[in-house]
Protein backbone atom coordinates (compact mmCIF):
# COMPACT_ATOMS: atom_id res chain seq x y z
CA UNK A 1 0.00 0.00 0.00
CA UNK A 2 3.24 2.19 0.39
CA UNK A 3 4.36 4.33 -2.82
CA UNK A 4 7.94 4.63 -3.22
CA UNK A 5 9.49 8.19 -1.33
CA UNK A 6 10.54 9.45 -4.73
CA UNK A 7 7.27 9.14 -6.43
CA UNK A 8 5.97 11.02 -3.20
CA UNK A 9 8.77 13.49 -3.23
CA UNK A 10 8.46 14.30 -7.24
CA UNK A 11 4.27 14.55 -6.65
CA UNK A 12 4.93 17.26 -4.02
CA UNK A 13 7.82 19.10 -5.44
CA UNK A 14 4.98 19.74 -8.29
CA UNK A 15 2.62 20.40 -6.38
CA UNK A 16 4.65 23.11 -4.57
CA UNK A 17 5.90 24.50 -7.90
CA UNK A 18 1.90 24.76 -8.90
CA UNK A 19 1.38 26.73 -5.78
CA UNK A 20 4.46 28.98 -6.64
CA UNK A 21 2.68 29.39 -10.17
CA UNK A 22 -0.91 29.97 -8.94
CA UNK A 23 -0.25 32.21 -6.02
CA UNK A 24 2.61 33.87 -8.29
CA UNK A 25 -0.34 34.72 -11.03
CA UNK A 26 -2.76 35.64 -8.05
CA UNK A 27 -0.43 38.47 -6.54
CA UNK A 28 0.50 39.82 -9.82
CA UNK A 29 -2.96 40.12 -10.67
CA UNK A 30 -3.74 42.15 -7.60
CA UNK A 31 -0.76 44.21 -8.68
CA UNK A 32 -1.99 45.28 -12.12
CA UNK A 33 -2.77 43.69 -15.36
CA UNK A 34 0.22 42.06 -17.32
CA UNK A 35 1.27 43.45 -20.44
CA UNK A 36 0.18 41.98 -23.64
CA UNK A 37 3.26 40.70 -25.34
CA UNK A 38 3.70 40.18 -29.24
CA UNK A 39 4.70 36.55 -28.33
CA UNK A 40 1.65 35.57 -26.37
CA UNK A 41 -1.39 36.82 -24.63
CA UNK A 42 -1.45 36.23 -21.15
CA UNK A 43 -3.46 39.30 -20.51
CA UNK A 44 -6.50 37.95 -22.73
CA UNK A 45 -6.04 34.46 -21.53
CA UNK A 46 -6.60 36.05 -17.79
CA UNK A 47 -9.14 38.08 -18.65
CA UNK A 48 -11.22 35.62 -20.92
CA UNK A 49 -14.69 34.60 -20.15
CA UNK A 50 -13.55 31.38 -19.24
CA UNK A 51 -11.00 32.35 -16.56
CA UNK A 52 -13.21 32.55 -13.82
CA UNK A 53 -16.23 29.99 -12.85
CA UNK A 54 -18.59 31.21 -10.84
CA UNK A 55 -16.87 34.55 -10.56
CA UNK A 56 -13.63 32.94 -8.76
CA UNK A 57 -10.69 33.11 -10.93
CA UNK A 58 -9.16 29.74 -12.21
CA UNK A 59 -6.18 30.45 -10.12
CA UNK A 60 -7.47 29.87 -6.97
CA UNK A 61 -9.12 26.27 -8.27
CA UNK A 62 -5.53 26.01 -9.13
CA UNK A 63 -4.09 26.77 -5.88
CA UNK A 64 -6.68 24.47 -4.12
CA UNK A 65 -5.99 20.96 -6.26
CA UNK A 66 -2.37 21.86 -5.41
CA UNK A 67 -2.52 22.57 -1.48
CA UNK A 68 -4.44 18.88 -1.75
CA UNK A 69 -1.53 17.37 -3.67
CA UNK A 70 0.93 18.85 -1.79
CA UNK A 71 -0.80 17.82 1.44
CA UNK A 72 -1.77 14.23 0.46
CA UNK A 73 1.87 13.97 -0.11
CA UNK A 74 3.27 15.36 2.74
CA UNK A 75 1.20 12.91 4.73
CA UNK A 76 1.90 10.01 2.74
CA UNK A 77 5.96 10.88 3.27
CA UNK A 78 4.94 11.08 7.27
CA UNK A 79 3.43 7.17 6.76
CA UNK A 80 0.25 8.00 6.23
CA UNK A 81 0.09 5.24 3.35
CA UNK A 82 -2.78 5.85 1.39
CA UNK A 83 -3.02 9.26 1.16
CA UNK A 84 -1.59 9.70 -2.04
CA UNK A 85 -4.33 7.32 -3.65
CA UNK A 86 -6.23 9.32 -2.81
CA UNK A 87 -5.42 11.71 -5.63
CA UNK A 88 -6.43 9.48 -8.46
CA UNK A 89 -9.75 11.43 -9.13
CA UNK A 90 -8.66 14.93 -8.47
CA UNK A 91 -5.78 14.72 -10.36
CA UNK A 92 -7.56 12.93 -13.41
CA UNK A 93 -9.72 16.09 -13.04
CA UNK A 94 -6.95 18.28 -13.39
CA UNK A 95 -5.79 16.75 -16.48
CA UNK A 96 -9.21 17.14 -18.16
CA UNK A 97 -9.43 20.43 -16.63
CA UNK A 98 -5.91 21.01 -18.11
CA UNK A 99 -6.73 19.84 -21.48
CA UNK A 100 -10.06 21.45 -21.80
CA UNK A 101 -7.96 24.63 -20.96
CA UNK A 102 -5.06 24.37 -23.08
CA UNK A 103 -7.39 23.49 -26.07
CA UNK A 104 -9.29 27.11 -25.35
CA UNK A 105 -6.40 28.65 -25.31
CA UNK A 106 -5.32 27.38 -28.86
CA UNK A 107 -8.11 27.33 -30.53
CA UNK A 108 -10.91 29.33 -29.36
CA UNK A 109 -8.66 32.92 -27.90
CA UNK A 110 -5.84 31.61 -29.64
CA UNK A 111 -3.03 33.23 -27.47
CA UNK A 112 -1.13 31.69 -24.72
CA UNK A 113 -0.55 32.39 -21.02
CA UNK A 114 2.97 31.04 -19.86
CA UNK A 115 1.47 30.57 -16.52
CA UNK A 116 -1.32 28.74 -17.35
CA UNK A 117 0.39 26.38 -19.92
CA UNK A 118 3.28 25.26 -16.62
CA UNK A 119 0.27 24.50 -14.49
CA UNK A 120 -1.10 22.11 -17.41
CA UNK A 121 2.37 20.37 -17.41
CA UNK A 122 2.60 19.97 -13.59
CA UNK A 123 -1.06 18.69 -13.21
CA UNK A 124 -0.37 16.57 -16.10
CA UNK A 125 3.02 15.41 -14.04
CA UNK A 126 1.14 14.50 -11.13
CA UNK A 127 -1.57 12.62 -12.53
CA UNK A 128 1.19 10.16 -14.22
CA UNK A 129 2.90 10.11 -11.34
CA UNK A 130 -0.07 9.24 -9.02
CA UNK A 131 -1.67 6.72 -11.50
CA UNK A 132 1.93 5.36 -11.53
CA UNK A 133 1.79 4.89 -7.77
CA UNK A 134 -1.33 3.39 -8.10
CA UNK A 135 -0.06 0.99 -9.90
CA UNK A 136 2.65 0.58 -7.38
CA UNK A 137 0.31 -0.17 -4.45
CA UNK A 138 -1.55 -2.74 -6.20
CA UNK A 139 1.55 -4.86 -6.90
CA UNK A 140 2.14 -4.77 -3.20
CA UNK A 141 -1.39 -6.06 -2.10
CA UNK B 1 -1.22 4.71 29.78
CA UNK B 2 -3.99 2.55 27.94
CA UNK B 3 -3.12 0.05 24.95
CA UNK B 4 -5.52 2.65 22.84
CA UNK B 5 -3.70 5.71 24.03
CA UNK B 6 -0.38 4.08 23.19
CA UNK B 7 -1.38 3.07 19.67
CA UNK B 8 -3.09 7.15 18.85
CA UNK B 9 -0.36 8.86 20.23
CA UNK B 10 1.81 8.29 17.68
CA UNK B 11 -0.63 9.01 14.76
CA UNK B 12 -1.39 11.97 16.51
CA UNK B 13 2.50 13.06 16.29
CA UNK B 14 2.34 12.07 12.69
CA UNK B 15 -0.54 14.25 12.17
CA UNK B 16 0.78 16.78 13.56
CA UNK B 17 4.16 16.41 11.94
CA UNK B 18 2.30 16.35 8.73
CA UNK B 19 0.30 19.55 9.04
CA UNK B 20 3.13 21.41 10.01
CA UNK B 21 5.08 20.25 7.33
CA UNK B 22 2.08 21.48 5.24
CA UNK B 23 2.32 24.76 6.58
CA UNK B 24 5.77 25.13 6.17
CA UNK B 25 5.06 24.36 2.27
CA UNK B 26 2.31 26.76 1.71
CA UNK B 27 4.32 29.72 3.65
CA UNK B 28 7.43 28.56 1.70
CA UNK B 29 5.13 28.84 -1.54
CA UNK B 30 3.94 32.15 -0.75
CA UNK B 31 7.08 33.99 -0.21
CA UNK B 32 8.36 32.87 -3.03
CA UNK B 33 5.34 34.15 -4.82
CA UNK B 34 5.54 37.32 -2.88
CA UNK B 35 9.09 37.84 -3.94
CA UNK B 36 8.66 36.62 -7.43
CA UNK B 37 5.85 39.27 -7.91
CA UNK B 38 7.17 41.90 -6.12
CA UNK B 39 8.78 43.32 -8.95
CA UNK B 40 5.35 44.18 -10.53
CA UNK B 41 4.66 45.57 -6.92
CA UNK B 42 7.42 47.92 -6.36
CA UNK B 43 7.36 51.59 -7.91
CA UNK B 44 8.38 51.73 -10.98
CA UNK B 45 10.82 54.80 -11.98
CA UNK B 46 11.10 56.18 -15.79
CA UNK B 47 14.51 54.41 -17.51
CA UNK B 48 16.57 54.50 -19.82
CA UNK B 49 17.77 56.96 -21.94
CA UNK B 50 15.49 59.26 -23.88
CA UNK B 51 13.88 57.86 -27.51
CA UNK B 52 13.47 60.35 -30.46
CA UNK B 53 10.06 59.12 -31.22
CA UNK B 54 8.45 60.61 -35.03
CA UNK B 55 5.55 62.44 -34.41
CA UNK B 56 4.71 61.56 -38.15
CA UNK B 57 1.82 60.03 -36.95
CA UNK B 58 1.62 61.29 -33.60
CA UNK B 59 -2.28 61.68 -32.32
CA UNK B 60 -2.60 64.53 -29.68
CA UNK B 61 -4.97 64.76 -27.04
CA UNK B 62 -4.99 67.21 -24.24
CA UNK B 63 -3.14 71.03 -24.24
CA UNK B 64 -1.18 71.81 -27.17
CA UNK B 65 1.32 73.32 -24.98
CA UNK B 66 1.43 70.92 -22.18
CA UNK B 67 4.39 70.45 -20.14
CA UNK B 68 4.66 67.19 -20.51
CA UNK B 69 4.18 64.48 -23.10
CA UNK B 70 3.25 61.31 -22.19
CA UNK B 71 3.42 58.63 -25.44
CA UNK B 72 1.73 55.39 -25.64
CA UNK B 73 1.85 52.93 -28.18
CA UNK B 74 -1.36 50.55 -27.61
CA UNK B 75 -3.65 47.75 -28.95
CA UNK B 76 -7.48 48.80 -28.71
CA UNK B 77 -7.89 45.16 -28.69
CA UNK B 78 -5.24 44.58 -26.01
CA UNK B 79 -6.95 44.29 -22.68
CA UNK B 80 -4.23 46.01 -20.53
CA UNK B 81 -4.57 49.22 -22.95
CA UNK B 82 -8.10 49.22 -22.13
CA UNK B 83 -6.85 48.80 -18.46
CA UNK B 84 -4.38 51.72 -18.77
CA UNK B 85 -7.20 53.87 -20.58
CA UNK B 86 -8.76 54.27 -17.44
CA UNK B 87 -5.82 55.28 -16.10
CA UNK B 88 -4.67 57.67 -18.46
CA UNK B 89 -8.33 59.34 -18.66
CA UNK B 90 -7.89 59.79 -14.55
CA UNK B 91 -4.60 61.16 -15.23
CA UNK B 92 -5.75 63.70 -17.67
CA UNK B 93 -8.16 65.27 -14.61
CA UNK B 94 -5.80 65.15 -12.49
CA UNK B 95 -3.32 67.23 -15.06
CA UNK B 96 -5.36 68.69 -17.34
CA UNK B 97 -3.29 71.81 -18.23
CA UNK B 98 0.27 70.10 -18.02
CA UNK B 99 -0.04 66.69 -19.34
CA UNK B 100 -0.77 65.80 -23.06
CA UNK B 101 -1.18 62.30 -24.65
CA UNK B 102 0.51 61.46 -28.05
CA UNK B 103 -1.07 58.10 -28.85
CA UNK B 104 0.52 55.68 -31.62
CA UNK B 105 -1.06 52.65 -32.61
CA UNK B 106 1.02 48.96 -32.11
CA UNK B 107 -2.10 46.45 -33.20
CA UNK B 108 -0.72 43.45 -32.31
CA UNK B 109 -2.09 41.45 -35.12
CA UNK B 110 -1.55 37.80 -34.67
CA UNK B 111 -3.20 37.51 -31.22
CA UNK B 112 -5.47 40.43 -31.43
CA UNK B 113 -7.45 39.47 -35.35
CA UNK B 114 -9.42 42.92 -35.34
CA UNK B 115 -6.94 45.07 -33.29
CA UNK B 116 -5.87 46.60 -37.22
CA UNK B 117 -8.87 47.06 -38.22
CA UNK B 118 -9.90 48.70 -35.10
CA UNK B 119 -7.31 51.29 -35.11
CA UNK B 120 -8.38 52.51 -38.83
CA UNK B 121 -11.39 52.94 -37.87
CA UNK B 122 -9.79 55.66 -35.30
CA UNK B 123 -8.44 57.12 -37.65
CA UNK B 124 -10.81 57.18 -40.11
CA UNK B 125 -12.49 59.23 -37.05
CA UNK B 126 -9.82 61.21 -37.03
CA UNK B 127 -9.91 62.46 -40.56
CA UNK B 128 -13.41 64.03 -39.38
CA UNK B 129 -11.36 65.23 -36.22
CA UNK B 130 -12.89 62.76 -33.54
CA UNK B 131 -10.46 60.21 -33.10
CA UNK B 132 -9.90 60.94 -29.16
CA UNK B 133 -13.98 60.07 -29.29
CA UNK B 134 -13.69 57.33 -31.40
CA UNK B 135 -10.40 56.38 -29.35
CA UNK B 136 -12.66 56.62 -25.75
CA UNK B 137 -15.70 54.57 -27.73
CA UNK B 138 -13.15 51.67 -28.91
CA UNK B 139 -11.42 51.07 -25.53
CA UNK B 140 -14.60 51.32 -23.67
CA UNK B 141 -17.26 49.09 -25.76
CA UNK B 142 -14.15 46.42 -26.19
CA UNK B 143 -16.20 44.05 -25.66
CA UNK B 144 -18.54 44.78 -27.89
CA UNK B 145 -16.23 44.53 -31.02
CA UNK B 146 -12.67 42.53 -29.87
CA UNK B 147 -13.96 39.02 -30.92
CA UNK B 148 -17.07 39.84 -33.03
CA UNK B 149 -16.34 38.17 -36.64
CA UNK B 150 -18.57 41.56 -38.23
CA UNK B 151 -16.36 44.45 -36.22
CA UNK B 152 -17.08 46.78 -39.04
CA UNK B 153 -20.80 46.88 -38.42
CA UNK B 154 -19.80 48.35 -34.24
CA UNK B 155 -17.31 50.63 -35.81
CA UNK B 156 -20.17 52.46 -38.24
CA UNK B 157 -22.14 52.43 -35.06
CA UNK B 158 -19.57 53.95 -33.09
CA UNK B 159 -19.34 56.64 -36.12
CA UNK B 160 -23.19 57.13 -36.07
CA UNK B 161 -23.34 58.12 -32.28
CA UNK B 162 -20.43 60.02 -32.83
CA UNK B 163 -22.58 62.21 -35.71
CA UNK B 164 -19.87 61.17 -38.33
CA UNK B 165 -20.42 61.22 -42.47
CA UNK B 166 -21.09 57.90 -42.95
CA UNK B 167 -19.86 57.65 -46.64
CA UNK B 168 -16.24 59.75 -45.52
CA UNK B 169 -15.77 57.19 -42.68
CA UNK B 170 -16.59 54.06 -44.86
CA UNK B 171 -14.76 55.62 -47.35
CA UNK B 172 -11.65 56.29 -45.05
CA UNK B 173 -12.26 52.76 -43.62
CA UNK B 174 -11.62 50.80 -46.78
CA UNK B 175 -9.02 53.01 -48.11
CA UNK B 176 -5.15 51.87 -48.24
CA UNK B 177 -3.94 55.05 -46.87
CA UNK B 178 -5.61 55.32 -43.67
CA UNK B 179 -4.63 51.23 -43.19
CA UNK B 180 -0.59 52.64 -44.29
CA UNK B 181 -0.24 55.37 -41.18
CA UNK B 182 -1.32 52.55 -38.28
CA UNK B 183 1.66 50.06 -40.56
CA UNK B 184 3.55 53.48 -39.97
CA UNK B 185 3.38 52.95 -36.30
CA UNK B 186 3.94 49.87 -35.99
CA UNK B 187 7.30 50.34 -37.96
CA UNK B 188 8.12 53.13 -35.26
CA UNK B 189 7.55 50.52 -32.95
CA UNK B 190 9.92 47.77 -34.09
CA UNK B 191 12.19 50.70 -34.11
CA UNK B 192 11.65 51.24 -30.79
CA UNK B 193 11.84 47.54 -30.14
CA UNK B 194 8.52 47.44 -27.84
CA UNK B 195 7.75 44.29 -27.38
CA UNK B 196 4.62 44.51 -25.41
CA UNK B 197 1.74 47.14 -25.00
CA UNK B 198 0.69 49.19 -23.69
CA UNK B 199 4.02 50.99 -24.14
CA UNK B 200 4.22 54.48 -22.37
CA UNK B 201 7.54 57.18 -22.29
CA UNK B 202 7.22 59.84 -20.24
CA UNK B 203 9.39 62.82 -21.77
CA UNK B 204 10.78 60.36 -24.47
CA UNK B 205 11.86 58.35 -21.52
CA UNK B 206 9.96 54.66 -21.27
CA UNK B 207 8.05 53.97 -18.45
CA UNK B 208 7.45 50.34 -16.84
CA UNK B 209 3.78 49.79 -15.56
CA UNK B 210 2.86 51.46 -12.94
CA UNK B 211 0.17 49.36 -11.19
CA UNK B 212 -1.93 52.20 -10.42
CA UNK B 213 -2.84 55.78 -10.84
CA UNK B 214 -1.33 57.04 -8.25
CA UNK B 215 2.25 55.38 -8.83
CA UNK B 216 1.62 57.43 -12.62
CA UNK B 217 0.58 59.98 -10.47
CA UNK B 218 3.94 60.13 -8.92
CA UNK B 219 6.01 59.82 -11.78
CA UNK B 220 4.45 62.50 -14.23
CA UNK B 221 5.13 64.72 -10.71
CA UNK B 222 8.51 63.60 -10.66
CA UNK B 223 8.92 64.28 -14.33
CA UNK B 224 7.07 67.85 -13.80
CA UNK B 225 9.91 68.80 -10.84
CA UNK B 226 12.76 67.90 -13.02
CA UNK B 227 11.94 69.89 -15.90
Amino acid sequence: MKTSPLKVGAIGSLAFVGMIDTLYLSLSRRSGPIPCHITSGCEDVVTSVYSPVAGIPLAWFGLAFYLTVFGAAVFEGSGNSGSVRLLVWPATFALIASIALTGIQAFVLEAYCEYCLGSAALSTGIFFLVMSSRGDSEGEE
Amino acid sequence: MSKKSRRTAPKQASVAKSLTLMAAGVLGALAIAAFLSQGAEEAPETTGARQEISTATARIRGPEHATLKLVEFGDYQCPSCRFYHGIVTELFERFPDQLALEFHHFPLASIHHNSVFAAVAAESAGEQNRIGEMHDLLFDNQDLWANSPNPESVFISFAAQLGLDQDTFMQSLRASDTESRVLLDVTEARKLQINAVPAFFLDGRPVPLPPNVEEFERLIYTALESR
